[in-house]
C-alpha cells in the first residue's frame, strides 16, 4: 500500500506509455463503470461550461 | 442526484425508440478512453420507421441545425434518410446524427461492433466498441483522429489486459 507512505521517489508513482500516454488515467476510467464515466464527463463539461461564462469575453 | 444533459439527451432517443448507436468521443469515454468531449454523435437507422421515431424526438430537443442557428433550421425525413452528417444543437447541447461512419458504415453495419452499456438509472444504450472506433479513426486518418489514437490505443490494451470489465459492460 503506497497511502500515508513518503515517497522518495514520485517518478516511480507514474506510468507512461512510450508515445506519452498516461496510463494511470486509462486505469483510473476503466475503474469506473460507464454510468460513472458519463456522470463524471458530465460535471467536467458543466463545470468548463461554468468558467466559461464567468470569463466571457476573456 | 439531477439528470445530467449528456443522459438526458440520450434518454430521450431511447424513450422515443430511437434505433441509434453511440460513436465518437462519448462512446470512447463510456468505453473507458480518458478523452474529453462536448458533443453527442450517434449513428441513427435509416430506416422510414425509425426515422419517423426520430423526428418527434428532435422537435422535442428543440434541435436545430448549429449552422445558422438563428434560422432554426429543423432536420426534416429526407435529410434523416441521406448519409450525411446532420450537425444540430439541441436544448441540452450539441447533437450530430450521422447516416453513415467511415467507409459508409450505416446502423445495421455497425450493430455487431456495438456493445449494450448501461449508462445510469436504468437506461441501457448501444455504444460503439473501441476496437472498432480505433479502426474508422485509422481508416480516416485525419490530423483530430490521429491526435487521440495513442489514447484509444492504450486504453484498448489495458482493458485487455483487465480481469474483467466493470459492472454495467456486456457484449451483445
Amino acid at each position: 500500500m503506497l497511502v500515508g507512505m513518503e515517497v522518495s521517489d514520485p517518478d516511480r508513482l507514474t506510468d507512461y506509455s512510450p508515445d506519452g500516454v498516461d496510463l494511470t488515467l486509462i486505469r483510473w476510467m476503466l475503474s469506473l463503470t460507464p454510468a460513472q464515466r458519463l456522470e463524471f464527463l458530465d460535471e467536467r463539461i458543466n463545470e468548463i461550461l461554468l468558467i466559461r461564462v464567468l470569463n466571457a469575453g476573456r | 442526484m439531477p439528470e445530467g444533459k449528456l443522459i438526458a439527451t440520450l434518454r430521450a432517443l431511447h424513450e422515443g425508440g430511437v434505433e441509434f448507436i453511440l460513436v465518437g468521443g462519448l462512446a470512447a469515454v463510456l468505453n473507458g478512453a480518458p478523452v474529453n468531449t462536448f458533443d453527442i454523435d450517434v449513428v441513427h437507422s435509416r430506416d422510414a420507421g425509425n426515422i419517423d421515431r426520430l423526428l418527434p424526438v428532435l422537435d422535442a430537443l428543440g434541435a436545430v441545425y448549429r449552422m445558422q442557428p438563428e434560422r432554426r433550421l429543423r432536420p426534416n425525413a429526407s435529410h434523416l434518410a441521406s448519409t450525411g452528417h446532420l450537425n444540430l444543437i439541441a436544448r441540452y447541447g450539441p447533437l450530430d446524427l450521422l447516416g453513415t461512419i467511415g467507409r459508409d458504415l450505416g446502423y445495421h453495419d455497425l450493430l455487431t461492433h456495438s456493445i449494450e452499456l448501461d449508462i445510469g438509472e436504468g437506461l441501457r444504450i448501444r455504444v460503439l466498441d473501441l476496437e472498432t472506433i480505433i479502426a474508422i479513426k485509422e481508416e480516416l486518418g485525419g490530423e483530430k483522429d490521429r491526435a487521440v489514437l495513442p489514447i484509444l490505443r492504450r486504453t484498448l490494451e489495458e482493458k485487455r489486459k483487465a480481469p474483467g470489465q466493470p459492472p454495467g459492460q456486456s457484449q451483445v
